[in-house]
């Protein structure tokens, strides 16, 4: 595991929250958040992303002030047996976090790409490379976001070039026809695909967020922001009342594009394009749950990731053919699961930093108190003796 | 000792990788396998769906002969479509290729009856696009437009979608996909207009087979230019030819329409019969709720220029570049383009029909006054309380000017 602690630069964490983390949100979520929120569900998406900025802005503040990492601070604040019962729900969390996007890629493969259903066996080397990735360390994964977001960038746009021509925006009205309830009601059964910050929790070694790194972060947050909910809006305006029957949001919003109708399918080069994006997501997701459990159990990192891969590709088996049964278990858990790791906890590190500081000091004042106490005994023992000699040499 | 294991594992997953493409379980239907289907006619016959498939066998690279793509219509009967789709290909052995599938046909009876019946198996299947168009058939089966062939394509389903996709027709016929209809269904507001298809009467007399207008006359040409109307997912009536494109010049760009106009009486006591074409448009349509009821206000106004008439004596006509249009023609042509409107609304009206989407719109910009003046019980009688006004206004171009 030693390549887990090398450096990530400001500029990975940037092109990660600008072009890989929005590229999740693109499969199933759409048309499930719309089932809840309407043609509102954009306005869920806007709402999460600011939570989403309030808890980087607590993680922020965290990195800056704290003198340890998330772990040695949970071990100081809440001892360690608490701390690392903390760290295995992280290690359940972040393999949840792998789990949904890789399971919405393999089924977007198995529905839309496939003429019928094939062997499982497929989806085997995706399981391999995650196992592979999960012994490489963070380093690594982040130079691949660099590698690739060229090309995520292009097929980004492609894409939203391709869907815009077909959109609708009167399907966006009336705003808030039913209040703010259905879009709170969305939020609350999707916080697993949102919550990307809770990452930077283990990287608090690696990362060097000074101002202009937290600016490049926030930039890169609003630009992922800004591409989503722009995205959202697309399949709304396109879909209409229709938008929570498309399940696989990425390889419909682009196909009412007239150029298809002379040059074939092309926005399959963008999906597939997005496709990698996601498993990049998928790889540092499952390293993170990875790290998670080595820093529990220090023990070999390759029995851990072979624990945590098989976990996936166990859970990817059983429910390939019945998926919605996992989704909705995901999301009527979702604020048992995902809100006390995903935001009250990185939420409350500030307040965890504040004890940490009365703690030192506390611990700092008894230091010098028993300190002072010695000497004074030491001064007296020494006056006593003097006074003894004089006595006797009187 | 690293340097070998390493090796090892590349090898072991090699070995892995290849041995499960060796599995030869690819899911991938090689294309002597599979027919591609380009159309779907559904029709009912005693109580079930009766599955017309228009499948196209790509011709063979080495045949010289007949290099025309070879078309078959394969038939099905079953009590769902799904069924019916599954049968279709259980006899032949081919596996169906719906994603070429760019038309579904049916007929009234299955119109009639409620579409989503039928479309259901396509809007769940993600082997369906759902982009593919609707049509109607009238007066004839779905598969008889299916099984037609016009003298320059003898795939019908291609030259029903020409005729419906092809820029410059667009203004005289109507286009409807799955996706949208279903949409309209479901936002629970406007009424759907599909288009309709029927097979022309052959206008050459068959009898004559040595001249090449008997020829021509073996083949078929479609009329698509009427359209079907529905109220959530069922036909409620026809609309004509005339309605069709007044549709069309609200709902859609009206510009390069030609509207035609015959009887005006002249000065001379002559009729004459004029084309006008629509250079450019000026279209603002309101939807308000005046007085408690539902209104539609439309202000058109066109610039237009005479590309035909029988208004000039064939010496005059030779001596003038541009054919004039004064302004007692524009008056007459706005009087009867309103007549036109007036038609289309009436019929829209009696047939309880929203086609302008008027319910959505007021839901939409001024959502409290709507759902204050809307009844629920009584929610689908509101198309017929709607207010149409129209204003037409015909100005010509400068040069045109007499």
């Amino acid at each position: 595991m030693k390549n887990l602690y090398s450096n990530i630069t400001n500029r990975q964490l940037f092109l990660y929250f600008a072009l890989v983390c929005p590229a999740i949100k693109m499969f199933i979520l759409p048309a499930s958040f719309t089932y809840y929120a309407g043609n509102d569900g954009y306005l869920g998406v806007i709402f999460q992303c600011v939570v989403d900025l309030l808890v980087f802005l607590s993680i922020y503040y965290f990195i800056k002030n704290a003198n340890a990492n998330f772990f040695d601070t949970l071990c100081s604040i809440l001892s360690k047996p608490v701390a690392k019962f903390i760290y295995f729900f992280y290690a359940i969390f972040f393999a949840i976090k792998c789990f949904i996007p890789l399971f919405e890629s393999i089924l977007l493969c198995h529905e839309v790409l496939y003429e019928s259903s094939h062997s499982f066996m497929y989806f085997i080397p995706i399981f391999l490379v995650l196992f592979y990735a999960s012994l490489t360390g963070f380093n690594g994964l982040f130079r691949v976001v660099e590698i690739v977001y060229p090309f995520v960038l292009i097929a980004s746009f492609g894409l939203a070039f391709l869907s815009f021509p077909s959109a609708n925006f009167e399907n966006l009205l009336p705003v808030m026809q039913f209040g703010a309830n259905p879009i709170l009601l969305s939020v609350g059964r999707h916080l697993g695909w949102f919550g990307d910050f809770a990452v930077l929790l283990l990287l608090t070694d690696n990362v060097d967020l000074k101002e202009k790194g937290a600016n490049k972060i926030i930039l890169g947050y609003a630009l992922g922001c800004f591409s989503i909910i722009l995205f959202f809006v697309c399949a709304i305006a396109i879909f209409g009342a229709t938008t929570n029957t498309q399940l696989f949001m990425l390889s419909k919003i682009s196909k009412y594009s007239v150029v298809f109708s002379d040059l074939g399918r092309i926005d399959f080069i963008f999906i597939a394009i997005l496709f990698l994006a996601t498993m990049i997501y998928c790889l540092i997701a499952c390293s993170s749950s990875v790290k998670c459990l080595h820093v529990i159990f220090k023990v070999d990192a390759k029995l851990l990731a072979l624990i945590v891969v098989g976990a996936l590709l166990i859970g990817s088996m059983i429910f390939v053919h019945k998926p919605f049964s996992i989704f909705s278990f995901i999301e009527d858990y979702s604020l048992y699961i995902f809100l006390p790791l995903q935001y009250i906890l990185p939420l409350l590190l500030p307040v965890f930093l504040a004890i940490g500081k009365e703690k030192r000091k506390g611990k700092l004042e008894n230091a010098i108190g028993k300190d002072n106490k010695e000497i004074n005994t030491q001064r007296e023992i020494k006056t006593l003796s003097l006074e003894g000699k004089k006595e006797a040499c009187k | 000792m690293i340097k070998s294991k390493k090796f090892i594992a590349i090898i072991l997953v090699f070995a892995f990788v290849f041995g499960v493409f060796l599995i030869n379980e690819y899911s991938l239907i090689t294309a002597d396998k599979i027919a591609i289907v380009v159309g779907l006619g559904i029709d009912k016959v005693e109580d079930e769906y009766l599955l017309s498939a228009q499948v196209v066998i790509p011709p063979s690279a080495t045949k010289q002969e007949n290099d025309k793509t070879n078309n078959t219509l394969l038939f099905s009967k079953g009590k769902t479509v799904a069924e019916t789709v599954d049968k279709l290909f259980l006899g032949t052995g081919w596996y169906p290729k719906l994603n070429f599938c760019n038309i579904i046909v049916m007929s009234e009876e299955v119109a009639k009856e409620g579409v989503l019946n039928s479309l259901e198996y396509f809007l769940r299947s993600e082997k369906v696009m759902d982009s593919c168009i609707l049509l109607i058939a009238k007066d004839c089966l779905s598969s008889t437009l299916l099984k037609a062939s016009t003298p320059l394509d003898n795939v019908s389903s291609y030259t029903l979608q020409k005729i419906l996709f092809e820029e410059g027709i667009q203004t005289s016929v109507i286009q409807t996909n799955i996706k949208d209809f279903y949409e309209r269904i479901l936002s629970g507001y406007v009424s759907n207009v599909v288009p309709t298809g029927s097979i022309l009467e052959k206008s050459v007399d068959a009898s004559e087979k040595d001249t090449q207008s008997a020829l021509l006359g073996q083949y078929d040409l479609f009329d698509l230019t009427t359209s079907a109307i529905f109220n959530a997912d069922k036909l409620q009536g026809f609309l004509d030819k005339n309605d069709t494109r007044v549709y069309n010049l609200v709902a859609e760009k009206s510009v390069e329409t030609t509207l035609e106009f015959t009887d005006f009486n002249t000065d001379l006591n002559k009729d004459i019969t004029y084309s006008l074409q629509i250079i450019k448009e000026n279209k603002k349509i309101d939807y308000s709720l005046k007085n408690n009821v539902p209104t539609m206000t439309i202000d058109l106004e066109y610039k237009v220029k005479m590309i035909d008439s029988s208004y000039l004596e064939d010496e005059e006509r030779a001596n003038v570049v541009s054919l004039p249009l004064d302004q007692e023609l524009l008056n007459s042509g706005e009087e009867k383009i309103t007549k036109k409107f007036e038609h289309l609304f009436a019929t829209i009206k009696n047939l309880n029909c929203d086609i302008f989407g008027v319910g959505k719109k007021l839901n939409a910009y001024s959502h409290k006054t709507w759902d204050e003046y809307i009844n629920y019980d009584t929610f689908y009688n509101y198309p017929s309380k709607i207010d149409y006004q129209i204003n037409l206004t015909l100005t010509t171009l400068k040069e045109d000017k007499p």
